[in-house]
């Protein structure tokens, strides 16, 4: 299985090497440099072209393109237009509060799909699993910073139970955000909990474990539930990789500090060494993430560890 | 090894959840966050003030080197953090010693300025003739501040507190350009030092405490500044806070103390609070039409003057600003040198609309034109600064921010000279000509000027604003 | 003379009831089994056999399943009116399972060790540790290394798996065993084996068995007492002799005519017309008359009667009316 890891871990390389080149290009493309951003009122000509050429924009793409890689390869990341500060130390350091975020959302949300889903499942048809449902239509329909903006309004200014924003309250300030970036997720695992669920009560190793003896609760928790799991960690860890790389709109409807609001404020400065930067760093992230997903399917399906072996020697 | 992988990833998930929570905790504040409603503070100075004051801004700004911050929020950091030469009263217009305490025009293009006794800088040196002229040195390199330094000949330390400074050609407006905050002394020893942050070290009223990208600033008082004993707050935070309702929200919790930049439909919140002030005043920004000179409908005076008249500047603002703007007449901003309104221009007047249209030869009647007319004007808003360069690079010929290729030989001719006059009622009767060309030229139909409101709680005072936005908060208090 | 039975069912009616239909799976039936024997019961697909041995462990999926009405006694247990929490004792301890189908039977997710250790910590209330052991010895009873505890059913293989739910079944010693066509999906040469494990493991824990299947070879070499199903009734019931040698309803010599003769290869298969109704319409008279060769009108339009013949020999078929009526097994002596 380790094989296997390693085979995975060097597919990162060819996927950074692409995206890389994309954003190079995209932000090429976008109207408008860094130097529209940074350029003072009343700059003439010449400040601008000087600004330009501090910045190496006056090179063509290839050119900044090539010594982008190697900067990378060395393993830096390069500095920032706007901020001239090191890209790499500025994007750990907003990594950990999106990386907060991601991780009490998820658990939020799984803390509620499961019951939810398997509840659903077994009364599968019955008022209890409609509501579910419908529950889970509102969590998906509701647009996130919609819902981020009524927690603020009702439970922060109005109860006061929350604070608005900001994070200085230490895991205080970290429910409202949570709870909004999770409404999504539960909504989906809820439904991915609950087909899977119905799949698997429909097993024969289910009778055979009641005619053991088991008390329906374990059947259930223990027996069915493991077996559900795959699909819905799949889900989980796609969810949370799109989380990390999308968290926008819950970081600036809370004023937290994380990677999303990091990358769509590079964007709008055109300050294109932050914006690949980020996006390079949380592509690798991303990628580990989705590999720990598979591995932890090999934890939990152990007829997927023969496989795994099998794939990291051909 | 199935349960070593699942403790490890429970681990790094918890880990990850406590590391960030118990980063970033404020350090150098006395303070907290209030917790629920209500602005009171927990620590009180005992003075009747408010230890702490928090302002929540609408725009994140750069790490704080004064000669780097070309953007507003940038700049409201570094008047908190530094001081220049000359310190600009935005309110009254006056220039005030700031580093210097007084200064002499020794020549056309030359000045002399005396240093104040005693000033230090947050580093504990002092400040010196020596570090004026290593900061102008410094900004020679620097894309934001190059072209005015670059304006300099040569600066010389005549002694510890004597700058002599002489410039290359002949500017009256030279030492109205150096108050903005990018020109602010910075000290020698901490910038060669520390060539990074450095730039942060200044000898004005606040100390930088920490600043977090992107997140918050904050800053205690310099207890060696000239004036500390009229400052009245001990800490200030400013508080990027992106989203306009949550920032407002904020407010009104009782978590800020000032809230910049409301969102215009969300005003009415902060007017009927009991609790809170709601301000506002005229900026700087004008927004206006303009025209393509050289299409066939730019080219035509008459119907340029027509349309001025068949424009409703009231629904214009009611709707493209939300009602946030004051009507403008003239294209200079309200408080710029030369202001001049007393021109006739073209007001919405329909009838004299339809007559001069027909006078330009369209008689077809105004909505037919106006919508084959849309793609030769250009709707923009332009921010003029403090000085007339502003208005100057928008009307003279040939000039990147003169949109509509004007070109009026005779407003070269007034706006060069101008430039090179001292005597104030000669440059303004020369500015005012300029402006009774353009009313009746009309080369650009001038729409409004944007009005800048922020909400404060009710026990804030004392805040010296500017018409771009760039407040100055150093004197500012809250009483308890 | 009564001694203590294991397994008393009386008039036992379980129906499925869907939306579109109900389907009348089990129609009435009795069954009795005495400590240590073995009863065959004998159907084809679709006859009721598997939902009689569910409604025994009271398994019958519900809904849609519904027993509507009878008694089953297990061991003493008067299983319709056990609580739940009596029926997971009795389930796994009194009365085990096995199952037709080994290679969906066992949870792929857990090792086979856990999965018999289960049984044991449920019923014995034994600490994990014990109870692992415990399944180390039960595999090494049904023939595989112990040290294979560990690994999971996915790396069995279809026999060993079977042998696996043996395990598990036999763990806590029950009075009762249920074996619903054990062998079925198994190769001809394991089958073998695993009935000759179970019928080791019977003597040795002396457990009463019931033994569902269709295969009459496997009947006669392992019941005591046999009982034919169709479309949901016992249409005949009796010792292993009674039913082999002196069969007496048209169906069961059916069954037995349609099994190829070894010593005369050449000739013809003889199976019985027609097909098993379906369950969901069942006619009023006879179910088995369509297809009988002795059917009458009568049979059609009248339930059968059941008729005795001496022990526990019972038919239930209206032919037998008549006294004088007899099939033609009988006469040939098969």
């Amino acid at each position: 299985m380790y094989q296997y890891a390693l085979k995975r871990l060097a597919m990162i390389i060819p996927v950074i090497l692409g995206v890389s080149l994309m954003i190079f290009i995209a932000m090429d493309l976008a109207p408008g440099t860094a130097v529209d951003y940074l350029a003072p009122e009343g700059a003439t000509e010449e400040d601008l072209m000087m600004l330009e050429h501090q910045l190496g924009l006056d090179q063509p793409l290839l050119v900044r393109y090539a010594n982008y890689m190697t900067d990378l390869v060395r393993g830096s990341l390069g500095t920032s237009y706007v901020s001239h500060r090191d890209v790499m130390a500025t994007y750990l350091n907003a990594l950990p509060n999106t990386l907060a975020l991601a991780a009490a959302s998820i658990l939020v949300a799984i803390g509620i799909s499961l019951p939810l889903g398997m509840i659903s499942a077994v009364h599968n048809g019955s008022i209890r699993d409609n509501l579910a449902m419908v529950f889970a239509l509102l969590g998906l329909s509701m647009p996130n910073f919609w819902v981020g903006l009524l927690l603020i309004i009702y439970l922060s200014n109005g109860l006061g139970w929350f604070p608005s924003g900001g994070f200085d309250d230490g895991l205080r300030s970290l429910i409202l955000p949570a709870i909004t970036a999770g409404t999504g997720f539960t909504a989906t695992i809820t439904r991915t909990t609950r087909s899977s669920m119905l799949d698997v009560l429909g097993q024969d190793y289910l009778r055979t474990a009641r005619a053991k003896g088991v008390n329906e609760r374990t059947v259930i928790r223990k027996h069915a539930l493991k077996n559900a799991l795959i699909p819905i960690i799949t889900i989980s860890g796609t969810q949370l990789g799109a989380m990390l790389g999308g968290s926008v709109l819950t970081e600036t409807v809370f004023s937290w500090p994380g990677i999303g609001r990091l990358i769509v404020d590079s964007v709008n400065s055109r300050d294109t060494p932050m914006v690949t930067g980020s996006i390079v760093m949380t592509t690798i992230i991303v990628s580990l993430l989705l590999l720990a997903v598979d591995l932890l399917y090999a934890v939990v399906d152990p007829r997927l560890r023969a496989r795994y072996a099998s794939k990291g020697k051909g | 090894m199935k349960k070593l992988l699942a403790r490890i990833l429970c681990a790094a998930m918890t880990i990850g959840l406590l590391a960030s929570c118990g980063s970033n905790s404020n350090p150098g504040g006395a303070s907290n966050q209030p917790s629920s409603g209500g602005g009171s503070d927990p620590v009180s100075s005992g003075s009747g003030y408010k230890d702490t004051v928090i302002i929540g801004v609408s725009q994140t700004c750069q790490p704080p080197d004064a000669q780097m911050a070309t953007d507003v929020g940038g700049k409201i950091i570094t008047k908190m953090l530094h001081l220049p030469l000359i310190f600009l009263n935005t309110e009254t217009n006056e220039l005030q010693p700031g580093v210097a305490k007084d200064w002499v025009q020794t020549g056309e293009r030359s000045y002399v300025f005396h240093l104040r006794e005693g000033m230090k800088f947050h580093n504990g040196e002092d400040v010196k003739a020596s570090d004026v002229v290593y900061t102008f040195t410094r900004g020679m390199d620097n894309a934001g501040t190059k072209s005015v330094l670059g304006q300099i000949e040569s600066c010389t330390a005549v002694d510890d507190a004597t700058v002599e400074l002489v410039l290359k050609a002949v500017d009256v407006d030279y030492l109205t350009k150096i108050v903005d905050p990018l020109y602010s002394i910075l000290s020698e020893k901490a910038c060669t030092e520390d060539p990074d942050n450095g730039g942060s070290i200044g000898c004005g009223p606040y100390v930088l405490d920490e600043f977090v990208l992107n997140d918050y600033v904050t800053m205690h008082k310099f207890e060696e500044y000239w004036d500390a004993d009229n400052l009245k707050t001990n800490h200030f935070k400013f508080r990027y806070i992106p989203e306009n309702s949550a920032r407002l929200i904020a407010l009104q919790n009782g978590e800020i103390d000032v809230c910049m930049n409301p969102a215009t439909i969300e005003t009415p919140y902060i007017a009927d609070d009991g609790n809170l002030v709601l301000n506002q005043m005229s900026g700087s920004r004008v927004s206006y039409l303009s025209f393509n000179m050289n299409s066939d409908i730019g080219k035509n005076e008459k119907l340029r003057q027509a349309i001025a008249c068949a424009v409703n500047k009231e629904d214009i603002i009611t709707v493209a600003a939300e009602g946030a703007g004051t009507p403008a007449k003239s294209f200079w901003s309200l408080t710029l040198l030369g202001y001049y309104d007393g021109f006739e221009g073209f007001s919405y007047d329909l009838d004299r609309a339809k007559q001069l249209m027909f006078e330009a030869g369209y008689p077809n009647g105004l909505t037919n034109y106006i919508k084959q007319g849309a793609h030769t004007m250009l709707y923009n808003g332009r921010s003029y600064g403090a000085t007339v360069e502003g208005p100057r690079k928008v009307f003279v010929t040939g000039l990147d921010s003169n949109d509509a290729l004007y070109s009026n030989p005779r407003v070269d001719e007034l706006f060069a000279a101008a430039g090179t006059i001292t005597d104030v009622a000669q440059r303004e009767s020369m500015y005012k000509e300029v402006q009774e060309i353009l009313g009746e030229q009309v080369p650009y139909i001038p729409l409004y000027y944007n009005v800048i409101y922020w909400g404060t709680n009710k026990n804030f005072s004392n805040v010296m604003t500017q018409t771009g936005g760039i407040f100055y908060y150093a004197y500012s208090y809250v009483t308890e | 003379m009564k001694e203590e039975l294991i397994l008393d069912v009386k008039d036992l009616v379980v129906h499925y009831e869907l939306e579109e239909e109900t389907v009348y799976a089990v129609n009435g039936i009795d069954l009795q089994l005495r400590r240590g024997e073995t009863l065959g019961l004998v159907g084809e697909t679709g006859a009721g056999k598997t939902t009689a041995a569910l409604a025994i462990l009271r398994l019958v999926p519900d809904p849609p399943g519904v027993v509507k009405s009878g008694t089953i006694t297990v061991a003493g247990h008067d299983m319709m009116s056990v609580s739940a929490k009596e029926l997971e004792e009795i389930r796994g301890k009194d009365v085990s399972m096995i199952f037709q189908y080994p290679m969906t039977s066992l949870n792929p997710v857990f090792t086979v060790g856990e999965q018999i250790a289960e049984s044991v910590m449920i019923h014995e209330h034994t600490a994990k540790e014990a109870a692992m052991e415990r399944a180390k010895e039960m595999l090494e009873l049904v023939g595989i290394p112990g040290s294979r505890a560990n690994e999971y059913p996915h790396q069995f293989s279809g026999g060993m798996k079977q042998r696996v739910i043996i395990a598990i079944a036999l763990t806590c010693n029950p009075k009762l065993l249920i074996a619903d066509e054990p062998t079925t999906a198994l190769d001809v040469t394991i089958q073998a084996q695993v009935l000759e494990l179970m019928a080791a493991l019977r003597k040795q824990y002396g457990s009463s068995m019931i033994m569902i299947t269709h295969d009459l070879g496997i009947v006669a070499e392992s019941c005591d007492a046999v009982a034919v199903m169709y479309a949901g009734r016992i249409i005949e019931y009796g010792t292993l002799e009674d039913v082999f040698n002196r069969t007496r309803h048209p169906y069961t010599e059916g069954l037995f005519n349609s099994l190829p003769n070894i010593r005369d290869r050449a000739r013809a298969l003889k199976p019985i017309k027609g097909q098993m109704p379906d369950p969901s319409v069942l006619p009023e008279g006879c179910a088995f008359a369509p297809r009988c060769p002795y059917a009458t009108e009568r049979c059609t339009q009248m339930p059968p009667q059941e008729h005795r013949f001496g022990g526990t020999h019972r038919v239930l078929c209206s032919a037998y009316d008549d006294p004088a009526f007899h099939i033609e097994r009988g006469r040939q002596n098969g």
